[in-house]
């Protein structure tokens, strides 16, 4: 199975009268995307940009995605959400780099989640360093919150997809093939990835070609099908717990196994596995999610990552106590130390496994003084209160809060230093 | 020039030259001069400071009281006025260790002021006051005095000047159990893979979360007759009454709260709410009792199965810090204790 991406840089988004690209700028119609992001769940939609380095906050995050096309088979973009059935990672795909589609959710969500523009905000996230086109879509009347949510989580794969079409004229500015199957393997140690992800609740979530993995076993999927659209984040409530299709897009585990494959190691594969809430499931998920680690993929080595909050941590404990114990298969795990406030170095695991002696940290918990912003896009206020009351005002939020910056994913520099 | 820098120093009856263990039940005294490894710290304090006194006590003088004598201790320092403290080094002493870690911490809360002392890894005064004080890593025995006065005068400059790194292995101190967000070159992914290759090589490697040491909770004895037994439900399912009256947090509870359920059968969903921030609650909000099961309980006493007590506690079991936990979990056994309850039934989320 072999994936080519082609890219193409943007450097400036503007709103023009059609949509085309000149260089490096994209220019948008706004009214064509607004268009194309239309829903009968929504009242309105309007689009916005938030261009790297101005002083704008977008607030609610929802999900981020990154304008992407299936270039043989368009309507296999996103195949599952807005795209017809097909496995994704193979054949070639076109991709708009620097620049990516976002949701300002106008529900209320539970954890505060926002990017801001600003170097303040690059300094935490990279999703700073990014132009925006930011979807402001608002319900219809009598619209449910979770018909809503579906047609808002729709909207930026659409438009996605629509944007990174503006661009198939545009000779590529960098291309990159991402396949197994090459000689000078041997020898080499075979390292697998395990995704615990967590489908908790409905928009507490992600999603495997469109469906939801709450009620599902272990899957063993290629690399390519997670960097081509298979998998898409929907987490809305706890989006800060979970990352956005962008990361999974650009799964930094993902290109760095595949940056090593067949340098100083051999990329085995990789594991999705839900994060149950019952012990049983937790148990049941981690044990054949191990046993396929070792039996399948035939791994001498994992790395481990989850997402949402404490209890997955007991999920990533049963499955090293499996992979280590039983089948002698070394492991390495990612882990955010967001669980106490208070940052005690030593109240961060809530599990117990001999074998978890090589953890990484994405970093701790922090406050950041977030100086008023020119603008905000998006009308829900941050659960965090501004100094004004203003949507653009002063506010001090959790370092997580900024989308991106403890990426559970590995998606990020941070790291707490202990002492 | 400025004046000088007035320093305390602590030492036991040993290093006092008082004597060993025949002279470990000595009383205070205080000698205004620098005494036995005091004469090496003034050589490496240099010109920029003094020790102005030498307090020396028994080993086992103050292992015996340790609070009283740490107060008595903390108030003659008090009374030279300084602008920096030191206590032994310690090495491998076991009470001399103890009695060091109280009086430094005792002088950090009351007088503000650095204090510093120095102590082998294995001195139970690291374990228990490390996370409270700055301790130094010194050696099991005082052949390198010198070396250690000398770290531990360095150490307490930078302490004043501000100038300290928090950085356990550059600085030489024991790490205190906390931690500050750092930002290093590589991304989380490729330290992680970095790691494991480590690992799979059987090269060196430092996690950078360690596991927590054990904490064994052994079971309580088992109710022998349960019709005579009253029992209470507790939950940190943040069930709460309807407007959240007392503001019980969605998360990072410091605290627990108690609802009576007096001449209620049931709890309704017009009655309760669930503020929990952490999971789906919609199956409490419309059955409170599935949370915090008094339906069930009332049944049950009714048929004198058991007694139930008549209030319920809650609190929200989310992103807690341990310690915050352990303080509620403390207010409960409190309250369960002088309610004459005899078990508990838990409920989580």
């Amino acid at each position: 199975m072999k994936l080519k991406r082609l890219y193409v840089d943007i450097d400036g988004v503007v709103f023009d009268s059609r949509s085309f690209i000149d260089g490096h700028t994209l220019h948008i119609s706004k009214e064509e995307l607004e268009a194309v992001a239309g829903d009968k769940a929504f009242s309105t939609v309007e689009l916005f940009v938030a261009a790297p380095g101005t002083r704008c906050r977008i607030l609610n995050m929802g999900d981020i995605v990154q304008p992407t096309l299936k270039l043989e088979d368009e309507d296999a973009t996103f195949p599952g959400v807005v795209g017809r059935m097909k496995t994704a990672g193979r054949g070639t795909s076109l991709m708009l780099r620097n620049v990516v589609i976002s949701e300002t959710a106008e529900v209320k969500i539970q954890l505060p989640s926002l990017v801001e523009m600003t170097e303040l905000g690059a300094a935490h996230t990279d999703f700073a360093k990014y132009f925006h086109i930011v979807i402001d879509a608002f319900p219809a009347e009598g619209v449910p919150r979770e018909d809503y949510l579906t047609a808002l989580h729709k909207a930026s794969k659409k438009l996605a997809k629509h944007v990174a079409a503006i661009a198939k004229d545009c000779a590529p500015d960098d291309t990159e093939e991402f396949t197994l199957e090459r000689e000078g393997l041997d020898g080499l140690p075979r390292v697998a990835y395990l995704a615990d992800v967590f489908c908790h609740a409905p928009f507490v979530e992600m999603t495997l070609y469109g469906e939801s993995m709450a009620a599902a076993m272990p899957v063993i999927i290629h690399p390519n099908e997670i960097l081509d659209g298979a998998v898409t984040n929907k987490d809305y409530d706890n989006s800060s717990n979970a990352d956005p299709t962008y990361v999974w897009q650009n799964h930094p585990i993902i290109l760095e196994l595949y940056r090593r494959h067949g340098v100083d190691l051999n990329f085995a594969g990789v594991v999705l596995s839900n994060i149950h809430h019952t012990v049983e499931w937790k148990q049941r998920n981690a044990t054949m999610a191990a046993a396929m680690i070792h039996n399948q993929l035939r791994a001498d080595g994992c790395i481990i990552t989850k997402e949402g909050g404490g209890h997955p941590q007991v999920d990533v404990g049963f499955a090293t106590d499996v992979l280590e114990g039983e089948f002698g298969v070394r492991t390495t795990l990612i882990l955010a130390e967001f669980l106490s406030p208070n940052n005690d170095a030593r109240g961060q695991l809530l599990f117990k496994s001999k074998y978890a002696d090589a953890i990484v940290s994405t970093g701790c918990f922090d406050m950041v003084d977030l100086p008023a912003a020119d603008t905000a896009i998006g009308h829900i206020p941050t659960l965090m209160p501004t100094k004004d009351g203003t949507l653009a005002g002063p506010v001090t939020i959790n370092n997580r809060s900024m989308q991106g910056c403890e990426s559970q994913m590995g998606w990020t520099r941070f790291g707490s230093l202990k002492f | 020039m400025a004046e000088k820098l007035r320093v305390v120093h602590y030492i036991n009856q040993f290093f006092g030259q008082l004597g060993g263990e025949d002279a470990a039940s000595t009383g205070i005294r205080t000698e205004t001069k620098p005494v036995g490894p005091g004469l090496s710290l003034q050589a490496a304090l240099g010109e920029r400071a003094e020790i102005v006194a030498t307090i020396i006590c028994g080993d086992n003088y103050i292992a015996e009281q340790l609070e009283k004598v740490t107060d008595e201790i903390v108030e003659i320092i008090r009374g030279y006025n300084p602008d920096m403290f030191f206590a032994g080094p310690a090495f491998n002493a076991g009470r001399y260790g103890v009695a060091c870690g109280s009086i430094c911490a005792a002088v950090k809360k009351k007088l503000a002021i650095p204090a510093v002392t120095a102590m082998y890894a294995e001195n139970p005064g690291k374990e228990i006051y490390a996370t409270d004080i700055f301790i130094l890593k010194a050696g099991d025995n005082a052949r390198k005095m010198a070396d250690e006065t000398r770290k531990m005068a360095q150490f307490a400059y930078k302490l004043h000047d501000g100038t300290l790194e928090r950085d356990p292995e550059k600085e030489g101190f024991y790490e205190r159990g906390w931690m500050v967000l750092k930002k290093h070159e590589d991304m989380a992914s490729k330290r992680a893979v970095d790691m494991l290759l480590d690992k799979l090589h059987g090269r060196p490697f430092k996690t950078e979360i360690p596991m927590p040491t054990e904490e064994k909770v052994d079971a309580p004895a088992p109710i022998k007759d349960l019709s005579a037994a009253t029992v209470a439900l507790i939950t940190d399912g943040a069930l709460c009454p309807q407007g959240n009256p007392d503001g019980m947090r969605t998360g990072n509870s410091t605290t627990f709260f108690v609802y009576s359920v007096e001449g209620k059968d049931t709890l309704t969903k017009e009655e309760y709410t669930c503020v929990h921030g952490g999971f789906d609650t919609s199956f409490v909000l419309q059955d409170p009792n599935r949370l915090v099961p008094l339906d069930a309980l009332r049944i049950l006493s009714g048929e004198g199965f058991v007694k139930m007590h008549e209030a319920f506690l809650s609190t929200s079991g989310l992103t807690t810090p341990v310690t915050s936990s352990v303080s509620i979990a403390k207010g409960m056994i409190d309250y369960v204790r002088s309610h004459s309850i005899d078990a508990a039934i838990l409920t989580s989320t």
